[in-house]
């Protein structure tokens, strides 16, 4: 029973390892193609995680979440941004704020900031679920990162997902957490995700790029 | 004798002043056989830093440490060649002063964290540790190689000594883990900035002083190690430590003064030490090449080299402190296990184009073409060395166990390791499987080779009016290192890729003076006129004052 | 007495395993590589073919070349055959477990690529040079990435050793560990580099200005390329070993129980061809790097090393 037992934990606890892998990746590549594809490794990691914590703790409320991680973060919405890159012909521009190294030693930095956050001073006992919690942030710090070191809308919707991705985690990890948030969760990002769609059609429209940088020199040429 | 009044001079000789002094005399004896026998001014040097050695009161020291410094100025001020005419003797005598200004109030001050910082500062200085390092691939290329090998060899083992001495002895019993922490951090801010200086640098004994800052930051990060340890009450840990630093300050003082020897070779056969100019020496001063593949071997601290033992201790040692403290200890300890994992590559890469640039390929300039072999006197003196070198690295176990005295003076308790790198089978199982390798190509292969000229990718031969090939399609040694300086260049030197030594010590330094030249020349231009109103306007605070005060 | 006989004998079997069977692993990888590209690629035993046809053909000396152009081969076969004796590969606690201390082998990988970058700086001429810069530069971040790695195994098992490390990990309740996977993934990213595959260069290569590994010994020829090449070979079988003996420790042999030889030989055998596939696999369906971006990739396997020096210690908050 304890050898089962460790069996399942350190399976949950791969997973998540494997997902914090795919965010950390997700900081260190330029084109948004082989974004969309580690967002998406992510969700199926992300699905996975949750079927399994499904069958261990027998609630068939991860089991639907593992189905909408699926169906919506897996498949569908990878083939809309892929069918975005295509369109306008952005499979190899993703411009970077800040060189590439120096945002993966600030992600570094900041996994090691979730992991002395999660873990409780020195005193205090330290269970399984902190570590899973620990990733948890990281993944969703990462994920800010990422929003906040590209320039391209595309690649802030790719970083808005893993960010929504770390959230996800860190809820099948913990028994008893309400399905309706979850739900609600995937629901907004459906919702951002259209908004983010239509805010990018307008934007090329109007000025034929998905560069944020040329708005911004608007908005403080309007100031 | 001189000495304090009523008191006179203690000298005296304990196990960590015998090690040290027996780390000099090689060294000597091999620049004094090369170079420099006759020079006066070199044999006061000498006894300059034995008497520091071998001092037993502060005053004795500071003597000795300071006869070292004026004497080394004036070598320095003797040989100063400098190219670019900036005159490192000056900086020189600065930089002396401002580690004499610190050493003299740490060493008798009581123990605690103000004298030890003031002694970090003041024999860090003299050793070259970051950020006080920028002077030192200046100064210590100035002056002729006899003098730069002990310099670089003997002088900043001085120096370290002086750390060793005050912050594991005198001060051992105040020792707080934060001592050990700032080491480490200086320490390490030393290996990676001379390591990557010492790749990209171009002048060979520049090269090799960067290399001396590199190793200087072993040391510091092995010593900061062990004071840390030695503070947690972790004596094992201590020992391991402080062995690796102990050991790399030996091999240091055997490999670079004999790669310093080597480069004054090199100059007084071709003139310049350019590694750009250089190139194929070793067809003509083969055994020259020889000697220095030792020296560089031990430079990047390859396995069956000196320099390997004591950074396969360091690193261990590494490894065992990475297990104490909190989740920042953790984090710094990779941190810094990172970049010593670097700087080693980057120590190899650096030792690599010395040799691969140096003495293999075509010759780059007439002068490398036409190079004749050292003198005698030369080879034997780097002879010695590299004897000691060979010795060093085969049975660093050896050493280590006549080293267990020091160890046990500086660390309580402490508990003397084995070495689990055993370099003697390693060598006799690669020369087994070299020599296995030679019989079989000979007994299987077909025999004989024939000499042609080079294949480079197709190129064909080079017309008959060059020599060695044209020289404009040689690499050269700074192209050697530019992917390494566009990759690590803007991050750790900054866009002007200048040291940042320099940059934000010696800039702004610099900036001063001329900022209180410019005073001082307005104070002399000034006007009768305005140097009455000075007086005057000096007067009436006086006035003022002495009225404030007499009513208040 | 018989234990440490057989210790020895043992320990003999590993050596002339990985020295036999080094170029026939080099051979499955061109096979199941060529297959997956839909040729039908060279028989397996075209290493050793190639190899006999170089020993036997009057080696070329450039005559730029100094005293020491026959030297260099040699030093760089030596040290990488001094590791795959080291390395663990069927069996653990073999007679030179003792010395297999890791930083040692890194210590001799050093001098190898040591050597080959003096042998491509020997003629003086451009290819070699720009190879020999590149191999520095790719150096310095695999092997910071290799020594935090190591720090990493240092710390969970507490033994320096390969053996020791592999021994820990075959008997020790590990569970699947976060920071074991980043290692892997590490580990994975510096041996791609380290030996010479696709994303940091291109064993099959033939141009010039691309090359890496190969640039380097452009001068080279008959007897000498020979042991070079022969050397990659045992290079691309000890980094095979060393991650199947540290990352997938089951199955193997202790030397000095005969009876376990056999399922270790097995076992062995079954993992190579495991990670020779992967390698395969993964060389067809990615593209080499250009060579400012190799940094970068093993940027992140630095920085993956280092986070799992982050998550052991929560790991260690764990279990204490």
């Amino acid at each position: 029973m304890m050898g089962l037992q460790i069996f399942t934990n350190s399976l949950a606890h791969f997973l998540a390892g494997v997902l914090l892998l795919c965010a950390f990746a997700l900081l260190s590549q330029r084109r948004l193609a082989a974004m969309i594809t580690l967002v998406q490794a992510e969700a199926l990691v992300l699905s996975a995680a949750a079927f399994w914590q499904g069958l261990v703790q027998g609630s068939d409320g991860l089991f639907l979440t593992g189905i909408i991680t699926l169906c919506i973060k897996g498949f569908l919405l990878p083939i809309a941004l892929r069918r975005i890159t295509r369109q306008f012909n952005l499979i190899r521009a993703v411009e970077t704020v800040m060189p590439v190294g120096l945002s993966m030693i600030i992600g570094v930095g900041l996994i090691g900031i979730a992991v002395m956050v999660v873990l409780p001073g020195s005193a205090g006992t330290v269970t399984l679920t902190h570590e899973d919690l620990a990733i948890a942030l990281s993944v969703v710090l990462l994920g800010l990162l990422v929003m906040t070191t590209r320039r391209n809308a595309l690649s802030q919707v790719i970083g808005f997902l893993s960010t929504e991705n770390g959230l996800v985690l860190a809820a099948i990890g913990m028994p008893g957490m309400p399905f309706v948030v979850e739900l609600s969760v995937a629901l907004l990002v459906l919702l951002a995700l259209l908004v983010v769609g239509v805010f990018v059609f307008q934007l090329r429209e109007h000025f034929e790029t998905l560069d944020l940088s040329g708005i911004e020199a608007i908005e403080r040429r309007g100031r | 004798m001189v000495g304090l009044p009523g008191r006179g001079m203690h000298l005296g000789i304990d196990p960590l002043s015998a090690l040290f002094l027996c780390l000099l005399a090689p060294q000597v004896v091999a620049a004094a056989v090369a170079v420099e026998r006759k020079s006066v001014t070199f044999w006061v040097f000498v006894l300059g830093m034995v008497l520091a050695l071998v001092a037993a009161d502060s005053f004795a020291l500071i003597l000795g440490f300071e006869l070292m410094s004026a004497a080394s100025w004036l070598l320095v001020l003797r040989g100063d060649r400098r190219p670019d005419g900036r005159p490192p003797a000056t900086l020189y005598a600065g930089v002396a002063l401002f580690s004499a200004a610190c050493l003299i109030p740490a060493v008798f001050l009581p123990a605690g964290g103000i004298a030890f910082v003031l002694l970090l500062l003041g024999a860090g200085a003299k050793a070259g540790l970051a950020p006080l390092h920028s002077w030192l691939p200046r100064a210590h290329p100035a002056p002729s190689a006899g003098v730069s090998a002990v310099m670089s060899g003997g002088m900043v083992s001085v120096a370290l000594y002086v750390i060793i001495r005050y912050a594991f002895i005198v001060f051992g019993n105040a020792a707080e883990p934060w001592w050990g922490t700032v080491l480490m951090a200086v320490g390490a801010a030393s290996v990676l900035i001379g390591a990557l200086r010492c790749l990209l640098e171009v002048e060979l004994k520049t090269v090799l002083a960067c290399s001396t800052v590199e190793h200087m930051g072993l040391i510091a990060v092995g010593l900061g190690v062990a004071l840390r340890a030695r503070a947690m009450d972790d004596p094992a840990l201590a020992s391991l430590a402080l062995q690796a630093a102990l050991l790399c300050a030996v091999a240091h003082a055997l490999f670079k003064p004999l790669l310093f020897l080597g480069a004054g070779a090199v100059h007084h056969a071709t003139g310049t030490t350019s590694l750009d100019w250089l190139g194929g020496l070793m067809r003509c001063m083969p055994r020259l090449g020889v000697l220095m593949l030792v020296g560089a071997a031990g430079m990047a601290a390859l396995p069956l080299g000196p320099g390997f033992a004591p950074e396969f201790l360091l690193l261990h040692a590494v490894i065992a402190a990475a297990g104490s403290g909190g989740v920042m200890a953790w984090i710094g300890f990779a941190a810094l296990f990172g970049i010593l994992g670097l700087s080693a590559a980057l120590a190899l890469a650096a030792g690599v184009r010395v040799i691969g640039f140096g003495f293999l390929g075509r010759p780059r300039s007439l002068h490398a073409a036409a190079a004749e072999e050292a003198d005698r006197l030369t080879l034997i003196g780097m002879g010695i060395l590299a004897v000691c070198c060979v010795l060093v690295a085969l049975t660093p176990g050896l050493l280590l166990r006549a080293m267990a005295p020091v160890i046990s003076e500086a660390v309580p308790g402490a508990l003397p390791q084995a070495l689990a790198y055993a370099p003697l089978p390693l060598a006799l199982l690669m020369a087994v499987l070299a020599a296995v390798a030679f019989v079989a190509l000979r007994r299987f292969g077909a025999r004989g080779e024939r000499e042609v000229p080079a294949w480079n990718g197709g190129f064909g031969k080079p017309p008959v009016w060059l020599p060695f090939g044209d020289p404009a399609t040689q690499p050269i040694a700074s192209g050697f290192a530019e992917p390494v300086r566009r990759v690590l260049g803007p991050a750790l030197l900054g866009r002007a890729g200048l040291d940042p030594g320099e940059r934000y010590i010696l800039a702004p330094l610099s900036r001063l003076h001329l900022r209180l030249t410019r005073l001082a020349e307005l104070v002399r231009r000034a006007t009768i006129r305005q140097r009455l109103a000075f007086v005057f306007g000096a007067l009436v605070m006086f006035l003022l004052a002495l009225g404030l005060g007499q009513n208040g | 007495m018989v234990v440490l006989l057989l210790r020895c004998f043992a320990t003999l079997l590993h050596a002339m395993l990985m020295l036999a069977l080094a170029p026939l692993l080099m051979g499955v990888v061109t096979k199941i590589r060529a297959r997956l590209l839909g040729r039908r690629g060279p028989v397996l035993l075209q290493p050793y073919r190639d190899l006999w046809k170089l020993i036997h053909k009057i080696p070329l000396i450039p005559d730029t070349a100094t005293e020491l152009y026959k030297i260099w081969p040699f030093v760089s076969f030596a040290a990488i055959g001094a590791v795959a004796l080291l390395v663990p590969g069927f069996a653990l606690n073999l007679a030179s477990a003792r010395f297999s201390d890791f930083i040692t082998i890194i210590g001799l990988f050093a001098v190898s690529r040591a050597a080959i970058m003096l042998a491509g700086l020997e003629t003086g001429f451009g290819f070699g040079a720009a190879g020999a810069a590149r191999e520095a530069l790719f150096g310095l971040f695999s092997e910071a990435a290799l020594l935090v790695v190591v720090l990493v195994f240092g710390l969970i098992s507490g033994d320096p050793t390969v053996d020791g490390i592999a021994t820990y990990f075959s008997f020790g309740q590990l569970g699947i560990s976060v920071s074991l996977g980043f290692a892997l993934v590490a580990t994975l990213a510096v041996a791609l580099t380290e030996t010479g595959r696709i994303p940091a260069d291109n064993p099959a290569g033939h141009l010039e200005l691309a090359m890496v590994h190969e640039a380097m010994l452009l001068e080279y020829s008959g007897r000498y390329l020979a042991l070079f090449q022969y050397t990659a070979c045992l290079r691309l079988m000890i980094w095979f070993s060393l991650i199947a003996t540290v990352f997938f420790p089951f199955g193997m042999a202790q030397a000095g129980n005969i009876l376990s030889w056999p399922m270790g030989l097995i076992s062995w055998l079954a993992k190579l061809g495991a990670l020779a596939a992967a390698l395969a696999l993964f060389e067809v369906s990615t593209a080499k790097m250009r060579v400012f971006r190799v940094p970068e990739f093993l940027g992140v396997a630095l920085l993956l090393g280092l986070l799992a020096v982050i998550f052991l210690f929560v790991a260690g908050r764990l279990s204490a």
